[in-house]
């Protein structure tokens, strides 16, 4: 065989050694946490993607579909733009967030401190949708008091809403709980 | 110690044992250090999750080699941005293990292996690890025939770096 190859083929096998990852001059990464924490990252990070997309979709889509129905108020359909807007900035910045834990490469307490971090995130920013939702609801609710129908409709749709997104919100923080106490059992 | 701690142990043990093989996998695949991170991050989940299923039948590194190729390969399907073999960056392999004058030599090989498919990518790395042409038929699901095919060709796409 060439002398290229043999070397290519001997340089490739200890590459696999305990070194290797030196051979690569990079930084050996630490293998500190469980992959369960690996595991939530990805469904976090995929989670929260999709979130993104939908609120995206909302902003560009509805109000052209909704607004030629004339049931909705051009006011409604301004203030839901802007809900699904801030719904999309705050996605966006949890992805971000979650992006940026690296269990390869940040230290065991790094990562409990940045996961910690996106835990109260993740609270404000429920708080905070909470808040920006129900007056645009009520807002929405009074206006159609008059209709039965499309006030029983909004009402289910709101609660259904609200069962969705309050059982998104227990998955978002078991996850980052079950990251965070991996973190710690592997920090002690 | 809990049936999932001991998993949890073994399972550190299996990474640190074999994290170079996993790395350099990921590394033959990636086309940055971001991209790198991820796919050793998706590698590491998915060794996680069929880690009970491993059944000892063959060797652990051809399981991990099987597990990394095809998340790899997977997650670059499914990342359309990542979908055209991109160039290594120039420094991406440091090659302290021959001859200074050799060097050169084999970053243009790693440099020439990274532009490869995705399947070729998969073939020489295993060919390079001295697997059978058996055993790489059954890791990527080619005939065997195929395989002799297409190690010939890459082969003599690398020796051209002899006369470099």
């Amino acid at each position: 065989m060439d002398h290229g190859l043999e070397d290519l083929k001997k340089h490739w096998k200890n590459l696999s050694s305990a070194d290797g990852i030196d051979r690569l001059g990079i930084e050996a990464p630490t293998v500190s946490v469980g992959s369960k924490s690996i595991g939530n990252r990805r469904k976090l990070l995929r989670f929260y993607r999709v979130l993104t997309v939908i609120s995206v979709l909302y902003i560009i889509l509805a109000p052209g579909m909704l607004f030629p129905m004339g049931i909705f108020p051009t006011w409604a359909l301004a203030l839901l733009s802007i809900f699904f807007a801030a719904a999309a900035a705050m996605n966006i910045y949890m992805y971000s967030l979650i992006k940026a834990v690296n269990f390869s490469e940040m230290s065991t307490l790094d990562l409990l401190e940045r996961v910690r971090t996106i835990y109260k995130v993740h609270i404000r920013q429920t708080i905070a949708g909470i808040l920006i939702v129900i007056p645009i609801l009520s807002m929405m609710l009074w206006y159609f008091y008059s209709d039965p129908s499309i006030f029983l409709g909004g009402v289910c749709g709101a609660l259904v809403g609200a069962l969705i997104g309050w059982r998104n919100n227990l998955r978002v923080i078991r996850y980052l709980r079950e990251i965070e106490s991996e973190l710690a059992s592997a920090y002690n | 110690m809990t049936p999932s701690k001991e998993k949890n142990t073994r399972f550190t043990n299996l990474l640190r044992e074999h994290n170079g093989l996993i790395y350099k996998v990921c590394y033959i695949y990636a086309e940055d250090s971001d991209h790198l991170n991820d796919l050793y991050q998706e590698v590491t989940a998915n060794l996680w999750t069929g880690f009970d299923s491993f059944s000892g039948k063959s060797q652990i590194s051809t399981w991990i080699y099987r597990v990394a190729i095809n998340t790899c390969v997977s997650y670059i399907r499914r990342n359309a941005r990542h979908s055209k073999s991109t160039a290594l960056d120039e420094n991406a392999f440091s090659v302290v293990d021959p001859g200074i004058e050799r060097a050169e030599q084999l970053r243009q090989m790693y440099e020439m292996i990274s532009l490869l498919g995705r399947l070729d990518k998969a073939i020489i790395m295993l060919w390079l690890d001295e697997y059978s042409y058996d055993e790489i038929a059954s890791l990527t699901g080619l005939s065997r025939n195929n395989i002799a095919t297409r190690i010939h060709r890459i082969k003599q796409r690398l020796a051209n770096f002899e006369t470099v």
